[in-house]
């Protein structure tokens, strides 16, 4: 994408933001310019913190989950025997929406960090596990049969293809994950803590009645996302240069 | 020397493809397996890279039983074997790296050191001079199959197993890899089996050939030196409807 396009498209967003608030005319939706004074003045006293510690939150649980998930969908994806044994668990428990379970994982594990650091990481880890798995079982067996006949086993297959081979998958189940993954950070950090952009932007909106501070939070909370989704995007260009290869040579 | 002595082979829940084969090919010298698609030629050439093992029997290289992939045999599938992720140079250096990572075992690479022969060198006499940053999908067919060739020829192989090397190129690009991969087993005395559906590319390869009819195979049906000439012959051996 583009950087001047997506200049362009900040510039739209502000402006029908300050049309909108022109139009309401209401404390509950002020003007850009408002909230970006009270996010100026938020940085200055606690929002940096709180933006921190929602990264913490959110980064701990995205490794976490790649560090268990993409090894295990590895797993699932190379050995048809141990995927027909887990496939069914998995078809029940992938499609069940994990932010009910919410209220179930801070009854167990408390509302501490760890409690917040596992719901994210039950929703990517699901999310990579399944894509990682299909993405290792779609290899096409020419491909594997041609690099063990150059002496690799099942170590050395690991190493130059399966890892290699889903590394986009494990960054398109990121990438697909983040915008969940921030909403149900906002969910978690909402309730049972004194930190986080959850709690500042709950806080704001319905006890402190600061709006203009509820739409900085609100603003950190989407550049938190949008930076996360660019990292991602990041990534893929470094980790994955292949890939834009193949999607520019699909534009021409 | 290559055998088949005395081959069963089946995939699990078909069909017999080969009941109590024999075939025997010499060191240096030229085999073209014909055959239409499904017969099972492909298989031959994964039994004999160690790709997969026969029920009964034993495929042999040089007298020793082969039961996994042997370092010295290489393996050239059809246009499908180079890694989307690696440039041209990695590609061809991939059997190196694995041989690197296992270390001189025995097993995964040949025992104690042999000297490693140079990419760069082979990627500038199969014509791939610089394109060693380009992707596999840059390049075109016949450049492709160039650097599924050096990749194998860098292990310093004195077998190469090639399927349908030819299939997916224009004649021009045919010949010239044709001519290259004479040139290449003329100087390093390789025994070369190759997969064909194709008689004419089968004539061409100047050796000799094994005919495969439908399956299963016993007897090996071979034919010694084949001429323009014998294309006939060669089509009334595969049945009639064979690919030309």
């Amino acid at each position: 994408m583009k950087k001047t396009s997506l200049a362009l498209a900040c510039l739209a967003l502000l402006a029908a933001w300050q049309v909108l608030a022109l139009l309401v005319a209401r404390p509950i939706l002020p003007a850009p310019w408002t909230v970006a004074q009270a996010l100026v003045t938020g940085l200055q006293n606690d929002l940096g913190g709180h933006f921190l510690v929602s990264v913490w939150r959110v980064l701990a649980s995205m490794g976490l989950a790649v560090l268990t998930a993409a090894p295990a969908g590895l797993v699932l994806g190379q050995s048809a025997r141990i995927n027909r044994l887990f496939s069914p668990l998995i078809y029940i428990l992938y499609p069940i929406p994990k932010v009910v379970l919410v209220p179930v994982v801070l009854l167990f594990l408390g509302v501490g960090d760890l409690a917040k650091i596992s719901i994210i990481f039950i929703i990517l880890f699901f999310q990579i596990l399944v894509l990682v798995r299909d993405q290792a079982a779609s290899l096409r067996p020419e491909l594997v049969q041609s690099v063990r006949s150059l002496g690799a086993g099942r170590r050395a297959l690991f190493r130059f293809v399966y890892l290699p081979a889903t590394l986009p998958a494990i960054l398109t189940a990121l990438r697909q994950s983040v915008g969940t993954a921030v909403a149900v950070l906002y969910v978690a950090e909402s309730f049972a803590t004194r930190q986080g952009l959850g709690y500042y932007i709950y806080i704001n909106g319905s006890s402190l009645l600061n709006y203009p501070a509820m739409y900085a939070g609100i603003v950190m909370m989407s550049l938190l996302g949008l930076g996360l989704y660019f990292g991602v995007d990041w990534l893929e260009g470094r980790l994955c240069p292949w890939l834009k290869l193949g999607q520019n040579e699909a534009r021409r | 020397m290559i055998e088949f002595a005395d081959v069963t082979f089946q995939y699990p829940g078909r069909g017999l493809l080969f009941d109590h084969f024999n075939w025997q090919a010499s060191r240096g010298e030229i085999w073209a397996v014909l055959g239409q698609s499904g017969c099972g030629k492909t298989s031959l050439l994964y039994l004999l890279a160690g790709l997969m093992t026969p029920q009964a029997g034993e495929v042999r290289v040089d007298g020793q039983a082969v039961t996994r992939p042997r370092p010295h045999t290489g393996l050239v599938l059809q246009d499908l074997g180079l890694l989307p992720w690696e440039t041209v140079a990695q590609n061809a250096a991939l059997g190196q790296r694995i041989r690197g990572f296992y270390g001189p075992d025995g097993r995964h690479a040949p025992a104690g050191s042999v000297a490693q022969a140079d990419p760069a060198a082979w990627l500038e006499r199969l014509g791939l001079k610089g394109l060693e940053k380009a992707y596999p999908q840059q390049l075109s067919g016949g450049q492709r199959q160039r650097v599924a060739i050096a990749r194998t020829l860098l292990l310093q192989p004195d077998t190469l197993l090639m399927d349908e090397p030819f299939s997916a190129l224009d004649a021009a690009t045919r010949d010239d890899l044709l001519a290259l991969m004479l040139e290449l087993q003329r100087e390093q005395n390789l025994t070369m089996v190759v997969v064909t559906h194709s008689i004419e590319d089968a004539i061409r390869l100047g050796g000799q050939v094994l005919v495969m009819r439908q399956p299963p195979h016993r007897e090996a049906a071979v034919v010694r030196y084949p001429t323009p000439e014998d294309a006939a012959r060669l089509r009334q051996m595969l049945g009639e409807g064979a690919a030309g």
